[in-house]
This record gives C-alpha cells, structure tokens and sequence, in this order.
C-alpha cells in the first residue's frame, strides 16, 4: 500500500499551507462552500439588520400599527395609517403581526441577535472547554491531592455531561434576567464539556508526537509549546465542532424563546417570532413559518459547513 | 538485441502459475493520467519465490494490487494480461476475481496489527474465510481453522482460536494472517512486505515457515520487500523495480553476483555492510521522481551515473544478458553487444 | 579512548504505573528500563541494540529527560542531569539533542522548514533577524538542503529531505550529543546511505557523540565504534563493533546476529530464534532470556545474572560466562 499512497498523495498540489490545502479541499465541496455563501449572506443580512433597525431606523420593528394587524406577506399598507408609520416602500414584505409590527423588519432586527447569540455563545464554551480540556491533557499527571488534575477536570466534565442541559438552562434563565447577554452566557458555559473532551484527547496524543517532544528537546518553555506547537494541531476539529456548535446554540435560543424564557421582548430573535406565531398558526401561518425557515436554513447551512470541513480534515484526503 | 518478455524468461512453461504480460496501470487524477506502472512483465513457476524489490513508491504494491484485482479509484490496468493459470484474469469481472482472490490468490499485507478485525475472535475470522470458500459448516471450520492454526505452528491453537487480535503478538498475528492466505491452498501467495513490521527475529520465523509452506504446497510465492537482506535469503529468482517499471529481473545470485542496470548497482553498493565502516556509503543523488516527474525515456535517467544522451528521451529495451537475466539499459546494453 | 566520557549513565530505570485505580494507585509496575549503565565518549558512536519493547527508546529519551527516569544518575560533562532544576536543564538540553525515527511525525505540520530549524534559536535568544536567517540558511545548506526550502512546509518534501530537517533542528543548537533514535529506520535504502554519510560526516565536522539507537545491525556495523545489546530492560552485552559481531558471547546476540539476513545469496540462510519477547509487564524471573535461550543452564531461571568483564572492552549479562570473569561482578559495562 505504501506505493500507492505516496504516488496518489503527491499528486495533490505542493507548495501549499496546511490552512490553504484545507481551503482548497472544501472548495470542492459543493454543499458545503453552498452553506458557507448562505452563512456570509445572512452574516451581511444580519449586520445590515443592525444598521438598519437600531442606528439608522429604516425599518422599524417596534412599530404598533393596531390598523394593520395580519397583513399576509407583500399585502399594502393601510391608507389610514400616519405617514411615520408606514413601511418603506408601503408594502409589508412580510407581513405583520398581532400588534401590526412589520415582520421583516423584526426578522432583520432578529438576525442579528439570533448569529450573535450564536456565535458568541460558542466563543464562550470554546474558551472554556479549550482551557480546560489543553490543562487536562498537558497537565494531567500533575497531582492536587490524592488526584490528578487530569482526574478533577475530566470528572467534572462528566457530571456537567450527566445533567441535563436543557433544564438546566431553563432552571438558570428562570432565576436570572433573561437579558440577552445572560442567555450568551448560560448556553455558552453549558455546552463545552465535548469541547474540552476533544482537546484533551488531541492533546494526550500530540504530546507523544515526536515534534512536540523535539520542542521539548529543543528547552522550548512550556506556554510556546502549548499554543504555538499544540494548540494549532488540535484547533482544527474544534474549529468543525463549533461551526456544528454555533447552529446548536441558535436552535436553543429559539427553544428557550419558544417556551418564553428566552430573550424577552421588545427584541426581537427568530426564536421569539416563532414563539408568538405559535397562537395565531391557523389565521396568520407567515408568522410562524418564516422564522422556523430562516433557523431551518441557517442550522443547515452550518451543518453542511461543519460536515465540509470535517471531509477536508480527513488524514486520507490530505497528505501529512 | 531482441525485446524479451516475460514469456521467454520463465524455464518450465508448464509449471508457469502467474504471468504478467507488458502491464500498464495508470492514475487518473485531475491533474491526468499518471503512468505509475509501465510495462511490467514478470512471471512465477509453482514452489517458485519471486522477489520483488524496490524503494517506496517504484510501484511494486501496485502491481500486487493489479494482480489481485484490487486497484481502487482512481488506478487503472490500461494495457497488459495478468494470466493465472490458464485464465487471463485481467478480464474477470469483479465476482469473478472474488472466486479468486482468496481461493487461487492468497495475500498477505506488512501490518498484521490492522490486518485483522479487531473485534472479532481469530477462530471466527478464520472460519468466515473457510466457509465463504470452502463451505464449510461451523463444525468443519472448526476444525480445518485447528488444523490450520498448527500448521502455522502456533502452539495452544485451541486457545488462540477464541483469543481477539490485540491479545497476540505481532509476529503471532502475522501467522494468523499466512493461516488465512494458505485456507484454501492457494496456487500463488503475494506477500507484501510481510516482515516489515516485525523484529528480526520474528522476521526469521515467519520467512523460514512461508519457506516451509510453499515446499508443502508447492505454491508459487511473490515476495514484496524492500530489505535486500531478506532478498539474498529467501528467493529465487528478483524482479527490481524503480518508479514504475522493471529495471532488471535475473536469478538471485546472479542478480547479486552480477548486477547489470545502474540502479540495481548503485543500490546493492549503497547498503551499510558492504564498505568498510572507514569509508563512505555509496549514494544515489537525488530521490525517486513522482509520478507526476516520470522521465519520457529510462525513469531512472534523472539520478543515473552514467547517463547518455538518448536515455531521457527514449526508453531502453529489454536486453539478455546470459540465460535468465534481462535488463533495460542503453548504456550496458551497448557495453555488452 | 582514555578521554573521560561525555555521558555517563549508571544504573538508569525507568517503570511505568500500570492502570490507576480510583485512588490513583498502580495495579503494576512495567520495568521498561531496569538498571541499565553506559558511557559515551566525545566523538563517538555507541549503538543500543534490539527488538521492539526492549527499551532501548524509553533509555533514549530517559537519557534527554523527556521521560523521567525512575532512578539512576546521567551525568553528562560532569553534571547531574536528573537533580537539575528546570531552568538549568533548558540550559543544558541545548548541548543534547535529538532525531526521530518517523520524518513525518517529528515535523510540526503547520509550521514552515525555517521556523523549525530556527525557533530554539530566536527563542533562546542566541540569533535574531538577519542573524537568524543566515545561521538557518547554513544549517539547511550543511545538511543538503536547499536554503530556499526555509519558507515551505515539511509535508512538501520526501521523507529523506524530512529527516534532514530533523537534523537540521538537532545541530541547531550545536550540540555536543545527540540522540539518533532509529534516525534511518524508516527511509529507503537509498536514502537511508545519504542520511548515514550525513550523519558520520557531521559527527567528524562537530566531534559529535551518538547514542545510536536501531535494531537494524547492518547500519550498526556501519556506524558504531561500540555496541550495546538490549533485552527486556537491561542490557547483556557490550563490546566493540568488530569484536561484538565477530565474538558474540550472549547467546542472544547470536540469535540476534544469526537472524539478519545478508545480503548475500552465498551467506548462511538467517536461523530463527523460538518464541516471542515476552511482556515486559511479567518478565521470566532469573535471566530473563532462558525461555528462548538454546544454552540455558539449570539455575538460569531462577537467578539473575550479573556482569561480567570477559574482556577491557568487553562485557556480558550470562550464566554461561560466570567462570570465564576477569574481574570481580559489578563492573560497569567499559569499552
């Protein structure tokens, strides 16, 4: 086999980053480059939401218009409406709610919540499970006690593993003020127990490859070995577990929305339109539908990354 | 100088198990066709040990997997007859090559640590090769994997049979792998690096019971190795292989008595051993040329020593040198006639 | 030969804890190295020899302290590398080196050739800048490589020009003594001729010393001015190369040297020593060779031999030897 593997492996380009040969095999992903150009759309929809809904208010989507409650999508506004309070163009792209808001601009508006949320939230339990988890596999054998640190992080990594999230998460947000900043936080802090899982076990193994021990030869200190010669060899599946991750967060949030423990009103997030849609699913079903398409979409889009990724990640595809 | 394949080169047609006749196996890859294997011929007589020896990527895998008819996207026979028996097997389908892989074919691989499944007993996975070829019931397999396990000489077989792959040596699963190549007494066995992985003194057993094997059987065996070492000691005849073709094929001791081709020479020269520890260790510049590299003429010519002008362009063709020993090489090819 | 030895190791061991239980204690002990003593001299090559599991790998990076030793002492110019304090043995690890067996995993994958080479440089503080470009650019060039190659990365390039740059980051710090654990193992044999001329090339340039670890006994026969052979943790036998390959007196290096097959059809066919290595985690008691020693006498499995000094420079771990002692047991192995 040896043969073969060299002779095929070499005829993938040279002279080429280990980042840009990773590049290079998810350009060949058709699904996933499609989920990466749906991704940086809505992240450009989602900053333009911002822009446009909170600095500069071309739409608004606090706006009570008690006149123009459930309008279907692209219906016209109403002519008894002030001229303050009509929609941009006059036409709800959308449509509007029970409280006659235009949906679009509360969906824009919560575009940009919902990836923050998402992101951020994912930030936060890649901090965490990254610390810990490079701790317990650089540090392992170091002894507090009777145990080893390893034995202390990984055990409270497993009773984090035991409970179940969701409840927690609701047990939290109820006791605390369901800011949106606190649910960031609550999700963040409740999701790196894989995290630190993977990093611990890429590291236990990359501390027993050779260039790692050569380093150690070399009397390099102990930090460059870690974050210089460790950390980049073992962020790559992290990097694909957090964009899998990011999607995980937002369907959350909705959740939490969903059952009113999300983030509260007047802000708006995908999660909460859905939430307030649920009562009127039969008489104004655009207000139920669109958001649950726009997660549907942007959960499929980082799944297709996260997986397109994992593909370019393959050893086998890759030559060492 | 007449062109000669492999066809005048065996003694004794009639004991002929295998030959392959100008085989061409080419990749097929984005960057376009990639000519790794260029017109081998080679052939194997039964209780006949064929070495073929090369560096890593001179194809000889390739070839082995060709003949098994086990060459994966994106490698392809694009020319050439594998001929088993008085099959050409290069035409068999793929359920057809299943009868024969196994059954006519057996293969052995270098790593006997993932050769086997993990997490299935020895006595089940040697089974399954019995009555997937054989037919046998449980009962038979039973009792032909007892069989076979002693005549692999691996003592307390009984045992072993319900033991899992990671409680046996490496030399131990290397013997449970041969067990399964010889099931069904197979007319060639390919042994690809079979002692790479393994220390030399479990080299030497496993050698010494392949030898045992084939006089009992009177297979024909193609030993695939790089260690010329293991060469000189357990073939008869050797095929050297350098990127993809055949450089020399002769006798074993005439091919280390007598190296005609460059390559041949500047290898056997640049084994540790051969010079006094004083002195320098013959070197062959460079290193072996990708496929993609692959010079039009001798693919040797980009590292030869004594390189003429035609060898880049053209490709030497083979010439006798004596009875069994051909070679590819202008420059001796002149020397000679 | 009367200079001092620039490494000395006595008594060396190295056990490994068996699965911890709850409250962390081992359940076993695996002696990987148990008790083994070696000297290596400025300029000199000193082969550790023998099969997979031996330890002769664990002794190696025992030896660099990339594993610490369970006890024992490695002096090495005079100093006690295993009392050192951190900061002294970053010191000190500049003047030993190592090279790996595997040219791919040794390789950082997502740094560049002139990083590796360089980074012990820049962050030690010796070379800086210009300077640094310069010293890596000799480097490369010294070990055959091209100077242009410091910009791309390791997996650009064969497994030959890999261990190149393994070598290269070894001479780096220009060290006095490295390690070369199975440095040629893996390359072929045309390859494996260049890297060994490199490597006895430099050793001439920077009076190098090597502990040359492999179980390939015709590099050895090369490369080595001394043997020592290595069975189950201790070492059996230590001699000079001719003298270990003309006069094995273990039976194990016979067995050993009688199992490599030559290169060449007219030599005697290699001989098969029985049985397999058996674990380390329960080793024979007594010598822990007689289950395939062909000469084992009746006391060889129940008591451990000692060392003896058959000759100056030669010694042996064997019952069979007991009467031929020139000197008194205990004798650190000397060559």
């Amino acid at each position: 086999m040896h043969a073969q593997d060299s002779s095929t492996g070499s005829l993938i380009a040279h002279t080429e980053s280990p980042w840009r040969l990773f590049w290079q095999l998810l350009q060949r992903d058709r699904l996933a480059m499609a989920g990466l150009g749906i991704l940086l759309a809505l992240a450009v929809v989602a900053l333009l939401g911002k822009a446009t809904t909170e600095w500069l208010v071309i739409f608004d989507p606090t706006t009570v218009r008690l006149v123009d409650k459930f309008r279907a999508p692209l219906s016209e506004a109403s002519a008894l409406l002030p001229d303050a309070d009509r929609p941009l163009t006059g036409v709800y792209l959308l449509g509007t709610d029970e409280l006659g808001r235009d949906v679009f601009a509360r969906m824009l508006q919560g575009s940009f919540v919902s990836m923050s949320i998402g992101f951020v939230a994912v930030g936060i339990s890649i901090a965490v499970g990254v610390v810990l988890g490079g701790i317990a596999g650089y540090y392992g054998e170091v002894r507090i006690g009777p145990v080893t640190v390893d034995t202390l992080i990984m055990r409270f990594t497993d009773a984090m593993l035991c409970i179940p999230i969701f409840f927690l998460i609701l047990v939290v947000v109820a006791l605390l003020p369901a800011s949106i900043y606190n649910i960031m936080i609550v999700i963040g802090l409740t999701r790196w127990m894989g995290i630190s899982r993977f990093v611990r076990a890429e590291f236990l193994s990359l501390r027993e490859q050779d260039f790692v021990l050569a380093a150690r030869a070399l009397g390099l200190p102990a930090y460059r070995i870690i974050f210089w010669h460790m950390m980049p060899n073992a962020m790559a599946p992290v990097l694909v577990t957090a964009t899998i991750g990011v999607a995980t967060a937002i369907l959350t949030e909705s959740a939490l929305s969903f059952l009113g423990f999300g983030v509260q009103p007047p802000f708006a997030t995908w999660g909460n339109i859905l939430a307030d849609g649920k009562n009127f699913i039969f008489d104004a079903p655009w207000l139920f539908f669109i958001p649950g398409f726009a997660i549907f979409v942007i959960v499929l889009a980082f799944n297709l990354l996260g997986e397109g990724m994992r593909e370019a990640l393959n050893p086998k595809l890759q030559r060492r | 100088m007449i062109p000669t394949t492999a066809r005048t080169l065996s003694d004794d047609m009639s004991k002929r198990v295998l030959s392959l006749e100008r085989l061409h196996v080419s990749f097929f890859t984005d960057a376009g066709e990639l000519a790794v294997v260029r017109d081998v011929s080679l052939s194997v007589s039964a209780g006949e040990t064929l070495a073929l020896v090369g560096e890593s990527g001179c194809g000889k895998s390739v070839t082995a997997l060709a003949t098994m008819g086990l060459l994966d996207h994106p490698g392809r026979i694009v020319a050439g007859d594998i001929t088993l028996g008085d099959d050409v097997i290069s035409g068999f389908s793929e359920p057809q090559m299943r009868k024969v892989r196994g059954a006519r074919i057996g293969m052995i691989f270098q790593e006997p640590m993932t050769s086997l499944n993990p997490v299935f007993t020895i006595g089940r996975q040697l089974a399954e090769v019995l009555r997937l070829h054989r037919g046998h019931d449980d009962r038979a397999a039973r009792l032909a994997s007892l069989a076979l396990l002693e005549r692999v000489r691996i003592p307390a077989a009984l045992e072993r049979l319900r033991q899992y792959p990671h409680e046996l040596s490496g030399g131990m699963k290397q013997r449970i792998m041969i067990a399964m190549a010889i099931a069904c007494e197979p007319q060639l066995l390919i042994a690809d690096e079979p002692t790479t992985a393994l220390d030399v003194t479990i080299q030497a057993q496993i050698l010494e019971l392949l030898d045992e094997l084939q006089k009992d059987l009177g297979m024909a065996v193609i030993l695939i190795t790089h260690n010329l070492g293991v060469v000189a000691q357990y073939a008869q005849r050797v095929a050297v292989m350098y990127a993809g073709e055949i450089v020399e094929q002769a006798p074993v001791t005439e091919l280390f008595a007598d190296p005609r081709h460059p390559y041949t020479q500047a290898l056997l020269q640049s084994l540790p051993g051969t010079v006094d520890p004083g002195r320098q260790l013959n070197v062959i510049q460079g290193t072996v040329p990708t496929p993609r590299e692959f010079p039009a003429g001798c693919r040797f010519a980009t590292r030869c020593g004594e390189v003429l002008s035609r060898c880049a362009s053209d490709v030497p063709p083979a010439s006798r040198h004596g009875g069994n020993h051909v070679f590819s090489c202008w420059q001796r090819m002149e020397s000679t006639s | 030969m009367s200079t001092a030895a620039l490494l000395e190791v006595r008594d060396l061991a190295k056990h490994f804890a068996l699965r911890r239980g709850l409250l962390g204690r081992p359940s076993g002990w695996i002696k990987a190295v148990d008790g083994v003593s070696f000297h290596v001299r400025e300029g000199e090559t000193l082969a550790l020899v023998g099969e997979s599991g031996c330890g002769k790998t664990t002794t190696g990076r025992a030896v660099l302290r990339l594993i610490e030793p369970s006890s024992g002492s490695v002096t090495f110019d005079g100093q006690e590398l295993l009392k050192l304090n951190a900061g002294d043995l970053q010191r000190m690890r500049r003047d030993i080196q190592i090279v790996f067996q595997d040219p791919y995993s040794s390789l950082n994958p997502r740094m560049t050739v002139g990083n590796i080479v360089g980074e012990a440089l820049r962050v030690h503080g010796i070379a800086r800048g210009a300077e640094l470009n310069e010293r890596v650019a000799h480097i490369l060039e010294r070990v055959g490589l091209s100077p242009d190659f410091r910009h791309r990365y390791a997996h650009e390039f064969s497994g030959g020009q890999r261990q190149r740059v393994g070598i290269a980051r070894a001479l780096a710090m220009a060290p006095r003594f490295i390690v070369c654990d199975e440095a040629v193992s893996a390359l072929d044999v045309s390859i494996q001729a260049q890297v060994i001329n490199l490597l006895k090339d430099l050793q001439d340039e920077y009076r190098l010393a090597y502990l040359f670890i492999t179980h390939d006994l015709n590099v050895v026969r090369h490369i080595a001015q001394r043997v020592a052979v290595m069975y189950l943790g201790r070492i059996v036998e230590t001699a000079g190369t001719d003298e270990l390959f003309d006069n094995p007196r273990h039976p194990y290096t016979r067995a050993l040297l009688a199992a490599n097959p030559l290169p060449d059809p007219s030599s005697p066919r290699p001989r098969a020593l029985r049985g397999d290595v058996p674990s380390p985690l329960t080793p024979p008691p007594g010598c822990a060779f007689h289950p395939r020693c062909a000469e084992a006498l009746a006391h060889c499995d129940r008591q451990t031999p000692t060392w003896i000094q058959i000759a100056r420079r030669h010694g042996v771990a064997c019952h069979l030897h007991q009467n031929t002692s020139r000197q008194g047991d205990d004798e650190i192995p000397d060559g």
